[in-house]
């Protein structure tokens, strides 16, 4: 039996494209997450800041603090799409290894 | 070809990406993020005319300890970037808080609540970002069973 190599690939990318169709939409969700949550927290500054409870210069210092909290926050949706990556790769690799199984002998 | 398929057939993932997950670093990042509600949740609780430094320097100390702890175990595993990083803000952030409490002798309510609800965000992320590692790195669709 011969080794197809356009079948193969072909198959390969399917693989791929099967887990980022699975996977991504958890990226696009972790981002919306992160963007929200620091809609909350910019509105509850901006609450605090309006009732008295911090001054400008304090306020200054929360809104500096926030942009590494969002940061922070979308590290994690660095790894979602690493994580997808990874399982992408991994089913592709894993097609090539049985197409490659089946050509051998015995 | 033949070195494809042994590294395939080793088992476990071909290719690594992200750290493997670690469920004691998990745990670390709950203990840790408890201690600094409690601080929080104890400081509130005063007066703020009482919250003088003084009064809670040796538990900044402690919890700065554990908190660069997680740190240096997030440090030395590979493939471990992002989480080093939201662990770095956390500790960075907690230097910052209790310099600012030193300075000043004062740590007023506005900024307290604000600041401990930064840290339950930045340690929920520091979880999430532990769990998504425990994820399986092989799916079970093959581009053969998709083009069924």
């Amino acid at each position: 039996m011969s080794f197809n190599i356009d079948e193969t690939l072909k198959e390969m990318a399917e693989a791929i494209k099967a887990v980022f169709v699975e996977e991504w939409p958890k990226v696009r969700g972790c981002v919306k997450k992160a963007i929200e949550e620091e809609r909350d927290a910019l509105a509850e500054i901006a609450r605090v800041r309006l009732a008295g409870e911090i001054d400008d210069e304090e306020l200054k210092s929360q809104l500096e603090d926030e942009r590494l909290v969002l940061e922070a926050a979308l590290e994690v949706c660095k790894l979602e799409e690493k994580v997808a990556i990874q399982k992408a790769v991994n089913a592709a690799l894993k097609v090539l290894e049985e197409a490659i199984k089946s050509c051998l002998p015995g | 070809m033949l070195a494809i398929c042994f590294l395939l057939s080793a088992g476990g993932c071909a290719i690594k990406l992200v750290a493997d997950y670690d469920s004691n670093t998990l745990e670390e990042i709950f203990k840790v993020s408890k201690e600094v509600d409690r601080f929080y949740g104890n400081l509130l609780e005063t007066a703020e005319a009482d919250r003088k430094y003084s009064k809670y320097a040796e538990q900044y100390v402690n919890i700065e300890t554990d908190i660069r702890s997680l740190v240096m175990r997030n440090k030395a595993r590979p493939l471990n970037e992002e989480s080093t990083r939201i662990s770095e803000t956390i500790l960075n952030f907690w230097v910052k808080y209790k310099q600012n409490h030193k300075e000043k002798d004062v740590y007023s309510n506005g900024m307290a609540k604000l600041d401990r609800q930064k840290f339950v965000r930045l340690f929920t992320a520091a979880a999430e970002a532990e769990k998504i590692k425990d994820e399986d790195c092989n799916v079970e669709k093959t581009g053969k069973e998709i083009g069924q």
